[in-house]
């Protein structure tokens, strides 16, 4: 049954948000919003937005800690067997309040 | 494979385009461009397998067959790790955690090139791109490791025929 907004449930929000939380955020992300819905071919879809520092160009460091992190949250979003397709996406804090509001999690970084 | 190896550096060429500040059509652009050299790579995998050498450009016209939709469902079902019923004496076994994960990243790139391209509500990140260039990159690698796997050949021949599990086309 679903009770959130997009077709998603409180214990698969609760899941994703537990994957997320047991790890460091990368220093350049802020936090994170989830987004329940469809994708582009309309199967059910839950969007993980990561809520980042507004640099266009980060340095290679910032890159590859990010890479690291996304990689191994999916891989372990993906053991899960979640109904909604997870995929996570970045957004810059500038635009983040406008789109999202308050965002789910109070930041925890590693320098 | 030189057309989806040449798309997978264009990606990457893309990225670093502009030294400061990326502007939003190379960032979009690199990451449509990793995608198709994913699809290219699969698709011409597939034919190669499919088709005879001759006449000559027969793997090429086999390639303009595959379907975007038909093959997001079929690597759907690679990724989780099972087969539909209908296919499933073709496998022996667990699907390989490298298979799941090359099906899995095509998914996604999938996903990512339709934002790309169609989503200007947000603003595209060099970290998303950079991020999804590496999951191309990844793909490519783990393509070499696996494709004489015959859960690979079960695979390609999805991608080609998914009629032959019956997976729905969008």
């Amino acid at each position: 049954m679903s009770d959130l907004s997009g077709g998603g449930t409180v214990e698969e929000a609760n899941k994703i948000r537990q994957v997320i939380n047991k790890r460091d955020l990368p220093a350049s992300v802020r936090s994170f919003k989830l987004e329940f819905g469809a994708d582009s071919t309309g199967d059910p879809a839950v969007t993980i937005w990561l809520i980042v520092d507004d640099d266009p160009n980060p340095p290679k460091r910032v890159l590859d800690q990010t890479t690291r992190f996304v990689r191994e949250t999916e891989s372990e979003l993906m053991q899960l067997g979640l109904r909604h397709w997870p995929f996570i996406r970045f957004s810059p804090a500038s635009e983040a309040k406008l789109y999202f509001g308050e965002t789910d999690a109070a930041p925890q970084r590693f320098a | 494979m030189p057309l989806p190896k040449d798309l997978l550096d264009q990606a990457t060429r893309l990225l670093s385009h502009e030294k400061k500040k990326p502007k939003q059509a190379s960032i979009r652009r690199a990451v449509s461009t990793a995608y198709y050299a994913a699809f290219h790579l699969l698709a011409s995998e597939s034919a190669k397998r499919m088709a005879p050498t001759l006449p000559k450009k027969l793997g090429l016209q086999v390639q303009r067959a595959f379907e975007h939709g038909a093959m997001k469902a079929v690597c759907k079902s690679f990724a989780g790790g099972t087969l539909p019923s209908f296919i499933g004496h073709l496998q022996s076994g667990s699907i390989e955690p490298d298979l799941q994960k090359l099906a899995s990243h095509f998914v996604k790139l999938q996903e990512a090139r339709h934002a790309a391209d169609y989503d200007l509500v947000h603003t595209l990140t060099k970290q998303e791109a950079e991020d999804n260039i590496d999951k191309a990159k990844e793909i490519f690698a783990i393509w070499k490791t696996i494709s004489k796997l015959p859960h690979s050949n079960v695979f390609l021949m999805s991608l080609a025929l998914p009629q032959i599990g019956r997976w729905r086309k969008e």
